[in-house]
C-alpha cells in the first residue's frame, strides 16, 4: 500500500480520502483502525494538496507566459 | 584568195572609212629623230583595247604637246590597213590632250548613268561586320596608304588579320588590276571586309577609281567594301558605290574595327546601365506588387484570421478558466475534508493530554506484558511523537 501511494492519481486519492472520511464519520471503528485510516487520510490529503498546488502553479505559469506574449506583441 | 588579194580587200573596206575622234591613254610613244612620223599606242583606260596611231611631227608641232606615257589624248584620224604588214593603224591629222573639264564632264555623265541604274542607292549598301577577323586590303605596292591602314587598324584592334594585295593604283593598269584584285578577294570565303585604298593624288591620278568596270565590280561584290581614296575632298565614284566611304586610309582603320579601349569602356557603361535598368525594374515590380496586394486586400489576411484567433483565445481562456475552476473546486473540497479528517482523528483526545503508545509494528500497546525490555516504542502526542525504549 505505501509503495502504491505515490502512483495514485488525484481522482484515486480523492476517492480514497472521501471513503476514509466517511468511514471515520461513521464512528464505529476502534482506535487502532481510526489511527490507521487517519494517518492514511492525512497522507492522501497531502497528495491531493500537492497535486492541486502543482496544478495551480502550472496554471499561473501558463497565465504569466500568456501575458508576456501579449506584452511582447 | 591569195594573201595579197585578201589584204587588198580589207584595205578597200577600211581605207575609205571617214576620220574619227578617238580618246585614249598613251601607253607608248616612239619619236625617232630621223623619222617624220611619231608612232604611239593608244589604249582604252579600262578595257583591253589598243590602237596604233601615227602622227606627223608637223601635226605634233602644231598641237604643242609632247606625247608621253599616261597622257590622255583625243586624236582625229582615219583608219588605214597596211597591206604589207597586215596591220591597222590610225593616221592622225591632229592630237590634243583631254582637258580636265572634259574629263569631269565624262565622269559626271558616268556618275549619272550609274546612279540611274541604282548602283549608288542606299538600299544596296551592306553593313560592315562589327568585328572582322580578316580584312582584304587592296593598295599600292609598299604604299603609305597600306601602312596607314594596317598600322592604325591593328593599333585599334590588335588581333585583326590582313590579306594584302598590292597592285598598280595609278596609270593605265590601275583600274584593271584593282578590279582583278577585288575579284580575287571575292572568290575567297574567309574575307570579312575589303578596303580599297590609295593616298592622295591629282584628279587624273584618281581617275582609275572612277572606272566603270571597277565600279560595276564593286557593286557586285558580296563582301562589304570600304573605299579610302585620297583625301577628304576627293570623291571618286568608288566612294559612291562602296558600302562605306572613308575619307582617308586612317579613317578606313577607324571605320573597319572598333577601338579596343573604347569598346571596353562601352561594355562597362553598358553593364552599369543594364544593372541600373534591372534594379529599377525590380523596384518597379516591387511597388506594383505592393500596390496590388494593397488593392486586393491580401495584406489584410490577418483580418480574415482574426475571428479564428479570437475563437482560439476564447477557447484558451475558457480552458484556463475551467482548469482554474476545477482546481478551485478541489481546493474548496480539500480544505474542509482535511478539517473533517482532523476532527475525526484522535487529535482532539490527544490534545487533552492523552498519548498513544505504538509498538514497532504500529500495533497499539494495550498491556505491559505485550512488551519486553529493549523494545522500541512510539509515543504519539498531540503535536508530534517521540521514540522510547522499554527498560
Amino acid at each position: 500500500m505505501p509503495k502504491e501511494k505515490k502512483e495514485l492519481s488525484y481522482e484515486q486519492a480523492r476517492s480514497r480520502l472521501t471513503e476514509i472520511t466517511e468511514k471515520l464519520s461513521a464512528g464505529n471503528l476502534g482506535l487502532e483502525d481510526t489511527l490507521k485510516l487517519w494517518e492514511e487520510g492525512e497522507k492522501l490529503a497531502e497528495i491531493c494538496q500537492k497535486i492541486l498546488d502543482q496544478a495551480q502553479a502550472r496554471l499561473e505559469e501558463i497565465q504569466a507566459e500568456y501575458e508576456d506574449e501579449i506584452e511582447e506583441n | 584568195m591569195q594573201v595579197r588579194d585578201a589584204a587588198r580587200s580589207l584595205a578597200d573596206l577600211i581605207n575609205p572609212l571617214p576620220a574619227i575622234w578617238i580618246e585614249g591613254e598613251i601607253t607608248q610613244a616612239k619619236i625617232r629623230p630621223n623619222s617624220d612620223w611619231v608612232f604611239m599606242d593608244l589604249r582604252d583606260v579600262s578595257q583591253e583595247a589598243t590602237l596604233n596611231v601615227m602622227l606627223s611631227k608637223n601635226a605634233l608641232k602644231i598641237s604643242k604637246i609632247t606625247p608621253e606615257s599616261g597622257m590622255r589624248v583625243v586624236v582625229h584620224g582615219k583608219p588605214e590597213f597596211w597591206t604589207n604588214r597586215g596591220s591597222l593603224i590610225i593616221r592622225a591629222k591632229s592630237i590634243q590632250t583631254l582637258g580636265l573639264g572634259e574629263l569631269m564632264v565624262r565622269l559626271e555623265e558616268l556618275k549619272q548613268k550609274l546612279a540611274n541604274e541604282g548602283l549608288f542607292s542606299a538600299s544596296r549598301k551592306k553593313p560592315l561586320p562589327f568585328l572582322p577577323k580578316k580584312i582584304g586590303l587592296i593598295c599600292g605596292r609598299a604604299s603609305a596608304a597600306m601602312t596607314d591602314v594596317i598600322e592604325n587598324t591593328q593599333r585599334r584592334w590588335p588581333i585583326v588579320e590582313f590579306v594584302t594585295l598590292e597592285v598598280a593604283v595609278q596609270g593605265a593598269k590601275a583600274a584593271s588590276e584593282v578590279t582583278q584584285a577585288l575579284k580575287k578577294l571575292n572568290a575567297r570565303d574567309d574575307i570579312d571586309v575589303i578596303i580599297i585604298t590609295r593616298g592622295g593624288g591629282s584628279f587624273e591620278d584618281l581617275l582609275p577609281f572612277s572606272d566603270e568596270a571597277l565600279i560595276r565590280a564593286v557593286a557586285q561584290t558580296k563582301i562589304p567594301t570600304i573605299s579610302a581614296i585620297g583625301h577628304e575632298e576627293d570623291s571618286p565614284l568608288l566612294d559612291l558605290v562602296a558600302d562605306v566611304r572613308a575619307s582617308t586610309p586612317t579613317d578606313a582603320a577607324r571605320k573597319v574595327v572598333p577601338y579596343f579601349d573604347h569598346e571596353f569602356e562601352m561594355l562597362d557603361k553598358t553593364l552599369f546601365n543594364l544593372r541600373r535598368i534591372v534594379s529599377a525594374a525590380i523596384e518597379r515590380e516591387q511597388i506594383f506588387l505592393e500596390r496590388l496586394i494593397e488593392n486586393s486586400g491580401l495584406d489584410s489576411i490577418e483580418y480574415f484570421l482574426q475571428p479564428y484567433q479570437d475563437q482560439l483565445d476564447q477557447d484558451l481562456y475558457e480552458l484556463r478558466e475551467n482548469a482554474q475552476a476545477k482546481v478551485q473546486k478541489e481546493v474548496l473540497w480539500l480544505a474542509p475534508t482535511k478539517a473533517q479528517l482532523k476532527a475525526l482523528s484522535p487529535v482532539a483526545t490527544l490534545e487533552r493530554g492523552f498519548a498513544i503508545v505504538q509498538l514497532a509494528n504500529k500495533k497499539l500497546l494495550k498491556k505491559a506484558s505485550d512488551v519486553k525490555s529493549g523494545d522500541q516504542l512510539r509515543i504519539r502526542l498531540a503535536k508530534d511523537s517521540i521514540k522510547a525504549k522499554v527498560e
